[in-house]
């Protein structure tokens, strides 16, 4: 039996993630002709490791086909992952942080909310929102899954999610929604709109992983393949 | 407003059951002639309730956390609808449509809910009682044909466990407790944690929760200069270029941010929390609680006023029913968190199975019918019995589902 180990198939993502497995003694064989999406590993030894075959898919399909157990291990941000489906530990671990991809999902609102600085706070203004303004406090955002579970963590219900694919973080000043849920990296766009992170706003602390199906078929030299596979990448940022 | 579409025709006036679907459901319960006539015997029409139902509604009034418990699908136009996920709501709706002032209103049918452990697809039977103005009268009434609901479907030894927020609020307020934390201690009620929690945080030391602030907004807050805090406010709104049309405005803000600055400084004493506490974890037979509430009342100075009448006048009602197999309980603490719950639940269970689901579930919803946009306030309380969780414990329920299988794989 082989193993599958998915890689992003463009971008920065995919040079980073080539980089850090050389960095742990590995060379990412690119496929062939242009046309092809498979490619090969080798090992510390510069031989081809047999059992493994290399995908080159996007980031999120990646997360898919670990859910859906189509391939073994793969590389791709934590936020995706966890978006993608709810209790995302039941169908894959994450191995190892690759210590590139930062990104933090953050919940943020208008700087002239002075009154709110937590989570907390959110939990008042939206009961008292509903009373006032005869609607829900409304949420940007493409991160339903993460949202729904964080909000639901603080016990906070009453509110809606509009879906936002695109510059969230316009979405107060134009009316759109009142709060957001987004990734950021530097926070510059954020401050941009005049918006800030509440306190205990950050939802996920993102960055590229080293992710093993949970639902994926092993045989007993796959798993010992996998093992060390996620070993070493985890050992590269120690 | 909200957009709330109210589906059209969702309230049939005839007695019995026209509809061929609901037609069917009912035969699947043991006999529509019985079931029909049981809810004749209670004033009670039988509303034509939808599969599919708009989503909007529900979304509104129980808060989008629902969406991950319900099935939802769009139409083209990506108008939401959902696989009816309970039948309260709409006919609340219906009621509100109706224009009538009040309504008794019984339904059974299938319903279709996200869930871990049981199936996803599956009966429940119940009365919502809507528009009554004797509250005492109308809960004594929903336990009561609850009670008789779960022994038509075949149940017997019961226990029953009920609340009452009021209860709690009244607690609250004779403590003399901010405004600000009896509506959030309100809003956790029932859920033991996060009100632990929140106790905590309002007994314990604070930091500076106003450390964040710009400080020239702290220096005009601090001083209690409402009118220039909101200046200071107003402007950086303009300036992110924030519409006070379309969500919170200055005035909102300063509000909240005054009342924010004055409480920053209180702390829940140690004797009220107490009292709070030795309040929540009573937990005995309710026959017995009128005492105990009484003497806690007593003890701690406080004055339960008319909410320990009702409950005092309810208990005597309740036992007035002379309910035979089935013992009653009041447990303090307990409440429903859904915020348009308002006075007395309860729920059901088999006896001596404390920790399993409930069988049945009831409770006042006060507030309902004004989330889905009523502009008057309009009382209604209402039950659901679980019927799958019954057909664990009773022969007839059982039947009931097997039949449902065979009509489905026969189809």
């Amino acid at each position: 039996m082989t193993i599958t180990l998915a890689i992003p198939s463009k971008g920065r993502l995919k040079e980073k993630t080539v980089d850090a497995f050389t960095k742990a003694g590995f060379e990412v064989k690119l496929p062939q002709n242009a046309r092809s999406y498979r490619g090969s590993l080798n090992g510390p030894n510069n031989k081809p490791i047999e059992n493994v075959e290399v995908a080159f898919m996007s980031a999120s399909e990646i997360a898919r086909e670990l859910i859906a157990g189509k391939i073994h291990l793969g590389v791709t941000g934590e936020d995706l992952a966890r978006e993608t489906i709810a209790q995302a530990d039941k169908y894959m671990s994450f191995k190892a942080k690759l210590g590139f991809g930062h990104a933090d999902v953050i919940v943020a609102v208008p700087d002239a909310w002075a009154d709110v600085e937590t989570m907390a706070d959110m939990d008042d203004v939206a009961a008292e929102f509903r009373k006032i303004h005869n609607r829900q406090l409304r949420i940007a955002t493409k991160y339903w899954q993460l949202t729904q579970n964080f909000f639901a963590d603080h016990g906070i219900a009453m509110y809606r999610i509009v879906e936002s694919l695109g510059a969230t973080e316009g979405a107060p000043a134009a009316g759109t929604a009142d709060v957001i849920v987004d990734i950021t990296s530097t926070g510059s766009t954020l401050r941009a709109n005049d918006l800030k992170i509440l306190s205990d706003g950050i939802i996920l602390k993102s960055e590229a992983n080293l992710i093993q199906s949970k639902t994926a078929k092993y045989t007993r030299e796959d798993r010992a393949t996998a093992k060390a596979l996620c070993l070493a990448l985890a050992n590269i940022n120690k | 407003m909200p957009s709330i579409e109210m589906p059209s025709k969702s309230v049939d006036e005839q007695v019995a059951p026209t509809k061929p679907r609901a037609k069917m459901q009912l035969a699947k319960l043991g006999g529509e002639q019985e079931l029909s006539a049981f809810f004749k015997a209670r004033n009670c029409t039988m509303p034509h309730v939808g599969l599919l139902q708009p989503a909007d509604p529900i979304l509104n009034a129980a808060g989008e956390d629902i969406r991950r418990r319900i099935f939802m699908t769009a139409d083209q136009g990506g108008t939401s609808f959902c696989l009816r996920p309970e039948f309260t709501i709409p006919v609340a709706l219906g009621h509100i449509e109706k224009g009538k002032a009040k309504g008794r209103y019984g339904y059974a049918g299938t319903v279709f809910r996200l869930r871990d452990e049981e199936p996803q697809e599956f009966v429940q039977v119940g009365i919502e009682d809507i528009g009554a103005k004797n509250r005492i009268a109308a809960d004594t009434r929903s336990l009561a044909d609850c009670v008789e609901t779960l022994r038509m479907l075949g149940a017997k030894r019961l226990s029953i466990s009920t609340g009452d927020q009021a209860i709690f609020e009244a607690v609250l307020q004779s403590l003399g407790l901010p405004q600000a934390w009896q509506e959030r201690l309100g809003r956790v009620f029932g859920d033991t944690k996060r009100l632990k929690s929140d106790l905590d945080k309002l007994s314990g030391k604070k930091g500076d929760e106003l450390a964040s602030l710009d400080p020239k907004l702290r220096e005009v807050l601090e001083a209690g200069d409402e009118e220039a805090v909101k200046k200071i406010i107003a402007k950086q709104m303009k300036a992110s270029g924030l519409s006070p049309k379309t969500g919170r405005t200055p005035d909102e803000i300063t509000a909240r941010l005054m009342q924010k600055a004055e409480l920053a400084a209180v702390n829940l004493s140690a004797d009220k929390r107490h009292a709070l506490e030795s309040f929540l974890s009573l937990d005995l037979a309710m026959d017995k609680a009128n005492v105990k509430l009484w003497a806690l009342a007593r003890k701690y100075d406080i004055s339960l006023g008319d909410a320990l009448e009702d409950f005092h006048k309810r208990l005597t009602a309740i036992e007035k029913l002379q309910l035979e197999n089935v013992s009653i309980k009041y447990r303090a603490g307990f409440g429903r968190s859904l915020d348009y719950y308002t006075g007395f639940v309860f729920e059901v269970r088999k006896s001596g199975k404390p920790d399993s689901k409930p069988l049945a579930g009831g409770g006042r919803y006060d507030h309902l019918l004004n989330v889905l946009g009523s502009k008057q306030d309009i009382p209604a309380i209402g039950f659901s019995v679980w019927v799958d969780r019954l057909s664990r414990t009773a022969d007839a329920a059982k039947k009931l589902q097997q039949m449902q299988i065979q009509n489905r794989s026969a189809k």
